[in-house]
């Protein structure tokens, strides 16, 4: 990857040779990714891959030792997370995050009202806009936005209340609510079954559709990465160690011995397209 | 100097006991044990009462106490309290030992009398002898807390290392959860674990108490210092909780020898000893750590069956659609709760002396727990020392007004904008602080401003505090108290639309999640914590100042931080998220005392205060607070009923009446079954 790669924008987020240390131990040793605009990425490796821990860097809650981070042209490096989120980049997480008080509906108002404008949190102390009647244009957006989920039968439950699967897509929601450029998405189907993950799966195929959204996916299921993803990143041991489209990076031998294990015939059936496997075969 | 070093090793000592117990309970049990002052008083005036007034002999009033009476008692409280609080939330682990807190020392006056304890007894028979050690007095009062100290650490290190109940003890405090799979019973070792706790809490009442006083006040003034040293060892570090207990003994006694003993700057520079380890104890972790978080007890077993979001998703999950639907101005909520205020603001009219007063005074109370409502229900931040900066609003507002002779109403308002920069920098240095540090932090920091402020003459006034007017035009109780009540209304409107707006939603998504708050939503998580907390203090000390106009005095002695945890507990009885429930609280607080006081005889004076503590602990079963739990049910009640009239002008069967509670259902079971 190269500097001009970085700012001719053929990248909406990269990481530059990424070095995270935890004391001795190195969890990211040079890592480099892109992520081109309307496609879909996948980052997959095995448990102590340093997936998560690139995740924390791409999204800013961790600053990298050395590397650097580019959003959109720009170096982020030393930008705070939610500068980062103000710049377009939205995340999920591998245990849903959400906010345990609020409806499914507050979670996405709160992230639609951020995204008009982050001065409303001051002023609507002031101008009493808590009083006010509901903004359409807000309701419209929020709403939309839960149809499309297929959350409009919860859409006032409390999150408290919601199966797993539905958490993932309110946390989504949320995510896109706040009109991100780029989504990374922790482990979306991380105890889903396999039609709450095919669920998933349909939203994830109608956001990068309709909403012009990249995607950088960190996943367990292969299958599902293979299925979805337009290229793929593999980390072993805080390295990379392969990248390609998926069909090269099942092939490559150092994947399968590496991450995949050496079993050749088991991994044959592991890393069938979702649609010929939908189970949850994971590694 | 031997001389002092021996008398701070014996203080220190006391404080290590102490230090050694809550350590120890926190880190088998998970809970910290805000109640230890007052298992240690209740313990401590009863042996007085067998000692004393009943006529026992030291020895087995000390046995009948420490071996009998503490074990019984921590029994009954485990199996009634402290067996649900494992599960719990952090806020409410500490609001339901704060309800002990202030429920055992009016049980004790219940239980043993209200009699006047000028000397309390040690365990050492009067006259003390005193042995000539090095050229050094030592008393025998000072070997035998020394000789207690040696016994518990080693009987305590030989039981944990080398014995069955040890290894069980070590397993439980590994993972809760696989213990029990191993067959380890946790509740066993936990009342084991409660009952040496409670019995250690006696021991250190019956030892401190000649020397500290017998009283609530006394016995906190001890766990402050205990505390620092278990904040130092971060919370369950023993040999280092031990350790600087001894240290803080050591040097409150060697200040006294290095500086003048009778000066105010000695006694300043001692009384601050505890919150000066623990500011430094915190400093130390915050640039080690970048942050000072509460260390999560259990492994990762414990954490996979705790409930996602803690109690405060439990609450949620009882949520009706209804409810969350119809979040319209006229809803059911918004209608009670504005008939509620509306049956209040009739009260003074019909009230007139006596009762009046009370209503005033409920009224005043009523608007400091707003500060309540923001911080805790607002912001989630557990701070114990609000009363604190209702204690500066007031005093500040009477030098104003009576000092320098401003009008009383622009010294409240100058009062509370001078008090708010204070809260304002609290909240931005506990910013990176754990719920539990940060109750921590705010007790040590309430209890400072309580030893080097409020006892400063300038606001004591030899004891009798500074006067204070009301307005010329508000001088009766009916009128003041409507002023009051405009103020509360006004308070209350602001908090209603910082609810119902953005600056709600954001906070109530930093209470839930401030990694999904700062890396998804963008918000500026540091801007709105300082927010609240400046809010918080602007209303403390205000409703301080108001509460100072409403009894004609700014006396600093009236804002103890024990008196702080006791409004807590009545606000949390009654629902500390809700604005109905802070004049409610406030009217409970002044009335429910008129009312034992009036109609029933003496001895049900502190009957109050013990109910206020018991409702504290009640939030175990009501995460919100019994009314507002009750006003939930009603609004299901009537959402149900509505259901059913609607299906029954439609002519069909109510197919969805239960919805509600299979939600509630539901969420028990996603959340782990713990509700």
């Amino acid at each position: 990857m190269t500097a001009a790669d970085q700012t001719t924008g053929r990248y909406r987020l990269s990481a530059e040779n990424v070095v995270v240390r935890f004391g001795g131990v190195v969890a990211c040793n040079g890592v480099s990714l892109g992520v081109p605009p309307d496609s879909t990425v996948g980052l997959i490796g095995p448990n102590g891959a340093g997936k998560s821990t690139l995740f924390s860097v791409l999204s800013g809650l961790r600053r990298p030792t050395a590397g650097r981070v580019y959003l959109d042209g720009d170096d982020v490096t030393e930008a705070t997370p939610q500068a980062r989120v103000r710049q377009g980049l939205g995340r999920t997480f591998q245990h849903p995050e959400v906010f345990a008080e609020m409806s499914v509906r507050e979670h996405l108002v709160v992230a639609d009202r951020v995204r008009e404008g982050t001065r409303r949190i001051w002023t609507d102390l002031l101008t009493g806009r808590g009083f006010s009647p509901k903004n359409p244009g807000e309701d419209e957006r929020v709403g939309s936005l839960i149809d499309s989920l297929g959350l409009g039968g919860v859409a006032h439950a409390s999150v408290a209340s919601l199966p797993l699967g539905m958490l993932r897509l309110v946390e989504l929601g949320r995510a896109l609510a706040a009109e991100p450029s780029v989504l990374l998405l922790d482990e979306p189907s991380s105890g889903l079954d396999t039609a709450e993950t095919a669920d998933v799966v349909g939203v994830l195929r109608r956001t990068v559709a309709e909403r012009n959204v990249s995607l950088l996916v960190v996943e367990h299921d292969v299958a599902l990465v293979m299925d979805l993803c337009e290229y793929i990143y593999v980390l072993d041991f805080g390295s990379l160690i392969a990248q390609g489209k998926p069909d090269d990076v099942r092939r490559d031998p150092v994947v399968r011995s590496a991450y995949l294990g050496t079993e050749t015939e088991e991994l044959e059936i592991e890393i069938q397209p979702s649609d010929a496997s939908p189970g949850k075969e994971t590694v | 100097m031997f001389n002092y070093i021996i008398a701070g090793l014996a203080l220190g000592s006391v404080y290590a006991i102490a230090a050694a117990s809550i350590t120890v309970t926190y880190v088998s049990t998970g809970i910290l044990n805000f109640a230890f002052a007052s298992f240690a008083y209740f313990l401590a005036r009863g042996f007085y009462y067998l000692n004393s007034q009943e006529g026992w002999p030291v020895v087995p009033s000390a046995l009948m106490v420490l071996l009998v009476w503490a074990p019984g008692m921590a029994t009954v409280l485990y199996f009634a309290v402290l067996r649900h609080l494992p599960r719990r939330s952090t806020l409410i682990r500490i609001v339901a030992m704060i309800g002990l807190f202030v429920a055992l020392p009016p049980l004790a006056v219940i239980c043993f009398g209200n009699a006047t304890i000028s000397v309390a007894p040690g365990l050492v028979p009067q006259p003390i002898h005193v042995y000539h050690i090095f050229g050094a007095a030592v008393g025998l009062d000072q070997i035998v807390v020394f000789a207690f100290l040696v016994a518990i650490l080693l009987i305590g290190t030989y039981i944990l290392l080398f014995t069955d109940i040890g290894l069980r003890v070590r397993g439980l405090v590994s993972t809760r959860a696989l213990a029990s799979l191993s067959g380890i019973n946790p509740g066993s070792v936990s009342v084991a674990v409660w009952m040496i706790s409670v019995a250690l809490a006696g021991l250190v009442g019956i030892l401190a108490a000649p020397t500290t006083g017998l009283t609530p006040e006394g016995m906190t003034g001890l766990m402050s210092a205990a505390f620092a040293a278990v904040i130092a060892a971060r919370l369950k570090n023993l040999p280092i909780a031990v350790l600087v207990a001894l240290i803080m003994g050591v040097f409150t006694d060697l200040v006294q020898y290095w500086l003048p003993p009778d000066s105010q700057f000695t006694s300043a520079v001692v009384d601050s000893a505890p919150f000066i380890v623990t500011a430094l104890a915190l400093i130390f972790f915050y640039i080690r750590d970048r942050a000072v978080r509460d260390v999560a007890s259990g492994g990762a077993l414990d954490a996979a069956i705790e409930p996602q979001g803690g109690d405060a998703a439990v609450a949620a999950a009882y949520r009706t659609h209804a409810e969350a639907a119809d979040s319209s101005m006229f809803s059911f909520r918004n209608v009670g709760s504005l008939v509620m205020l509306a049956v209040v603001a009739i009260l003074p009219l019909l009230f007139t002396g006596y009762w009046l007063t009370l209503v005033a005074g409920g009224f005043a109370y009523g608007l400091i727990f707003l500060s309540f409502t923001l911080a805790v229900g607002e912001g989630g931040l557990l701070w114990l020392c609000l009363i604190s900066f209702a204690g500066l609003g007031a005093i500040v507002a009477a030098q104003l007004s009576t000092e320098a002779g401003w009008p009383v109403l622009v010294a409240v308002l100058v009062a509370a904008v001078i008090v708010t920069p204070i809260g304002a920098l609290l909240g931005l240095l506990t910013i990176r602080f754990g719920e539990l540090y940060v109750a921590l932090t705010t007790l040590a920091f309430g209890l400072l401003v309580e030893t080097l402020v409020f006892t400063n003459n300038r606001f004591l006034n030899g004891g009798s505090g500074v006067p204070m007017s009301r307005p010329g035009w508000a001088v009766d109780d009916r009128t003041f108290a409507y002023l009051v009540l405009g103020i509360f209304f006004l308070v209350s409107l602001f908090i209603v639309n910082m609810r119902r707006s953005t600056t709600g939603l954001a906070l109530s998504a930093i209470r839930r999640s401030e990694a999904a708050s700062t890396s998804v939503l963008g918000l500026n998580v540091i801007g709105l914590r300082i927010l609240v907390s400046a809010l918080a203090t602007f209303v403390a000390a205000l409703g301080g100042g108001f509460l100072a106009m409403y009894s004609l005095l700014a006396l600093p002695t009236s804002y103890t931080v024990y008196t702080g945890l006791a409004w807590l507990a009545v606000l949390v009885t009654i629902g500390y998220r809700s604005i109905v429930a802070a004049i409610v609280a406030g009217l409970a607080f002044t009335l429910m005392p008129g009312i034992f006081e009036t109609y029933l005889s003496g001895s049900w004076g502190n009957v109050p205060t013990l109910l206020f503590g018991i409702g504290a602990i009640g939030l175990i079963i009501d995460p919100d607070g019994s009314v507002t739990m009750q006003a939930r049910n009603l609004e299901h009640l009537m959402y149900r009923l509505r259901k059913r009239r609607q299906s029954a002008v439609a002519g069909v069967a109510p197919a969805d009446e239960s919805a509600n509670l299979e939600s509630s259902d539901m969420a028990s079971t996603e959340l782990g079954g713990s509700s």
